[in-house]
């Protein structure tokens, strides 16, 4: 489904990822690990077409198509979704209004039929109104400015809202579970949980290995100074938890 | 009257175009045009205007032609509108006060609307008078200069709304003066708003000045849209002890329109409270000067004022200034004021278009939401909705005035064949 080749990114010049190769499909799960600064945000950002960073070499394809050469939206209307690290705050736009924008938006673009208006305002209240209650939030919150004065927590959450919402293909979970505690890093996974068995992809990146013991990954990766160096099951994951990641980078050397 | 227009031409003539040192490098009307002016476009601005509105009270204002139209149950509760030069030789009591107001803040601007002013009205509305329907001035620019002074006069515990709205009949280029002074009695209250759509080829000048009375309220919604040029200076002068004044201003610039946007909050009386949130968006080769002044006498003790100034660009060739200024003669008060000008934030654009909307809407959504939180504020149902119509227009950069009176044109016409919902007649029930 998602297929990167060999990937190379620079930002102001200086390059970043090095030459990643990956394969996510259908259903699976895919855990990118890593230390701070390993490039893992930068791939995340990639993948949804951030205008900061440069391509250099190498290639991005989503079902068959080139995502390279698609803007943000055209890829979110393709089925992919970014849960950002940081949600940005978007002063005077409510959560409500801002949410069943973007539905019509990628649903007509799936439909290729922009006539049709794809869901009424009541019925989007109801699906929504579903969705925040699976992720033990406040109904108050979707009449509420996107992301304005949300604690770090609620925006994470309202990501994963978002997630459950838009319903892509792909999701692409940047350190979704950082800065939550455990209550919420618990609420967070079963609400990917509860999507999984839409065929969805996952691409979880995070820092920890608590999330996984919640969202079991069917691969886990190691990213090291902008590359993947090494690749392998659940266990992987485990043996980082306790020996860190010195032990993979010796292994480099 | 004579020596009145005399001494302020003189004062015309002689006083720079920006009184504070604060803001005198900071305006854009070093030529204004007004040399423009010839004399005899200041005498022959005669105009026909054959508008009806389907309303209790109006006023339609175009050149030096005033149609006024009062109801006869309004005119029973004492109600008086009439045409300004009438009112100076019938209402001499009622009207004197205006023309000896010490309170007035004076500039080069109100001296040319003093001196040739020649079209206007005088309403007043009398003690214990509750409005329930607004008044409504339409104004319709279609002469080459159009010099308009209108007095406002409601007395104690009292309430009434105004509605203005400056549309162009012309796409010639002109001038259009304005001065307002609302003088508000005792515990009364007035929300008066303004929506300027006038077309890019004029020069719009407003001088608003407020008086308020104790314990009293005005509520300003000020949106400037239209003109080549717009210099607005709104001041309002919190008199009697316990008055407050809330000044919402919206600006959107496009193309190569110039923004001068002056609010002033003058706090006399004690225990007084004033607001100005300022907002202005600028696109294209427009440019936006957001000023604020917060005053503060010596005896205007427990006095309460926030001034807050915003603006965004949303092109690399727009421009904005916001200056925020503050006079305080005395303590135990609380100001304060806020002020930024921000280009279009890429993070924000990339985080919405990550939701499948386009860079355009994705703009638009940041646009709306900036907005947002003055038009939240605005307290009048109608102005609300045309606010956000007129915002619209702009953001897709149509010519407002020939789109929206239109509409005007609509509602006459409905209204001549009896058919009972119009825009006002329907909105104007909000309250």
């Amino acid at each position: 489904m998602l297929e990167i080749k060999d990937l190379h990114v620079s930002i102001d010049g200086k390059e970043i990822i090095k030459g990643v190769n990956l394969k996510v499909e259908k259903g699976k799960i895919h855990a990118i690990m890593g230390p701070n600064g390993s490039g893992k945000s930068t791939l995340a950002n990639v993948l949804m077409g951030h205008p900061k960073y440069k391509v250099e070499k190498g290639s991005i394809t989503f079902d068959g198509k080139n995502v390279l050469v698609m803007t943000p939206d055209q890829r979110a209307k393709a089925g992919m979704f970014l849960a950002f690290q940081y949600p940005v705050e978007v002063a005077g736009v409510s959560l409500f209004n801002f949410l069943r924008a973007a539905y019509n938006s990628i649903n007509n673009g799936h439909a290729k039929n922009i006539e049709k208006e794809v869901i009424s305002v009541l019925d989007f209240q109801k699906l929504l109104k579903e969705k925040v209650k699976l992720l033990q939030m406040d109904e108050s919150f979707i009449y509420r400015h996107l992301n304005e004065g949300f604690s770090g927590g609620e925006k994470k959450r309202v990501e994963i809202l978002q997630l459950a919402v838009l319903n892509p293909k792909i999701a692409i979970l940047d350190e979704t579970d950082s800065g939550l505690d455990i209550d919420s890093v618990k609420i967070v996974a079963n609400g990917v949980n509860d999507l999984k068995g839409t065929d969805m992809g996952v691409l979880l990146i995070t820092h920890y290995q608590r999330i996984l013991k919640y969202i079991k990954p069917d691969y886990v990766h190691v990213m090291i100074n902008g590359k993947i160096v090494k690749s392998g099951g659940e266990d992987l994951a485990e043996q980082l938890e306790q020996k860190g990641y010195d032990w993979i980078k010796e292994g480099i050397e | 009257m004579k020596e009145f227009r005399t001494k302020a031409f003189e004062k015309f003539s002689t006083m720079p175009i920006e009184n504070s040192q604060i803001f005198k490098k900071n305006t854009f009307f070093f030529t204004f045009g007004l040399d423009k002016i010839r004399a005899e476009d200041l005498v022959n601005g005669k105009s026909t205007v054959d508008k009806k509105l389907d309303l209790e009270a109006y006023v339609i204002q175009s050149g030096f032609t005033t149609v006024l139209h009062l109801s006869d149950d309004l005119k029973k509760k004492g109600v008086i509108l009439k045409n300004i030069n009438d009112a100076i030789k019938e209402d001499e009591n009622l009207v004197k006060e205006f023309f000896t107001n010490k309170n007035r803040e004076i500039d080069k601007m109100t001296m040319f609307n003093d001196a040739f002013f020649n079209s206007g009205f005088f309403f007043y509305v009398p003690k214990n008078v509750e409005l329930e329907i607004p008044l409504f001035i339409l104004n319709l620019n279609k002469t080459k200069v159009q010099v308009a002074k209108n007095l406002i006069l409601v007395d104690e515990k009292s309430m009434v709304d105004i509605i203005k709205e400056d549309y162009s009949e012309t796409q010639d280029e002109s001038v259009v003066s304005e001065n307002f002074e609302v003088m508000i009695k005792d515990d009364s209250q007035v929300t008066l708003s303004n929506l300027q759509m006038l077309n890019q080829n004029v020069l719009s000048i407003g001088n608003y000045n407020v008086y308020c009375g104790k314990e009293s309220k005005i509520f300003l919604n000020m949106g400037n849209f239209g003109g080549s040029k717009i210099r607005s200076r709104v001041n309002s002068f919190l008199i009697g002890d316990g008055s407050s004044a809330e000044d919402l201003e919206v600006g959107f610039g496009n193309q190569r329109q110039n923004f001068d946007i002056y609010s002033s909050l003058n706090h006399i009386g004690k225990f007084t409270i004033g607001k100005v949130l300022s907002k202005g968006i600028f696109k294209d080769k427009s440019m936006g000067l957001l000023k604020g002044m917060i005053k503060i006498d010596e005896d205007a003790k427990n006095a309460n004022s926030i001034l807050s100034e915003h603006s965004l660009l949303l092109s690399q060739d727009a421009k904005a200034d916001a200056i925020p200024g503050l006079e305080i003669k005395t303590n135990e008060v609380k100001a304060t004021h806020s002020a930024s000008v921000a280009p279009l934030d890429e993070e924000k654009i990339f985080y919405i278009m990550s939701r499948g909307l386009s860079m355009d809407e994705a703009k638009k959504q940041i646009v709306f939401g900036f907005f947002a939180p003055v038009i939240e504020r605005v307290n009048s149902e109608e102005m609300k909705i045309k606010l956000q119509d007129v915002i619209e227009l702009k953001w897709m950069n149509k010519e407002i005035s020939s789109e929206l009176s239109k509409k005007i044109f609509d509602v006459r016409k409905q209204s001549e064949r009896k058919i009972e919902s119009d825009i006002f007649g329907t909105h104007y029930k909000y309250r």
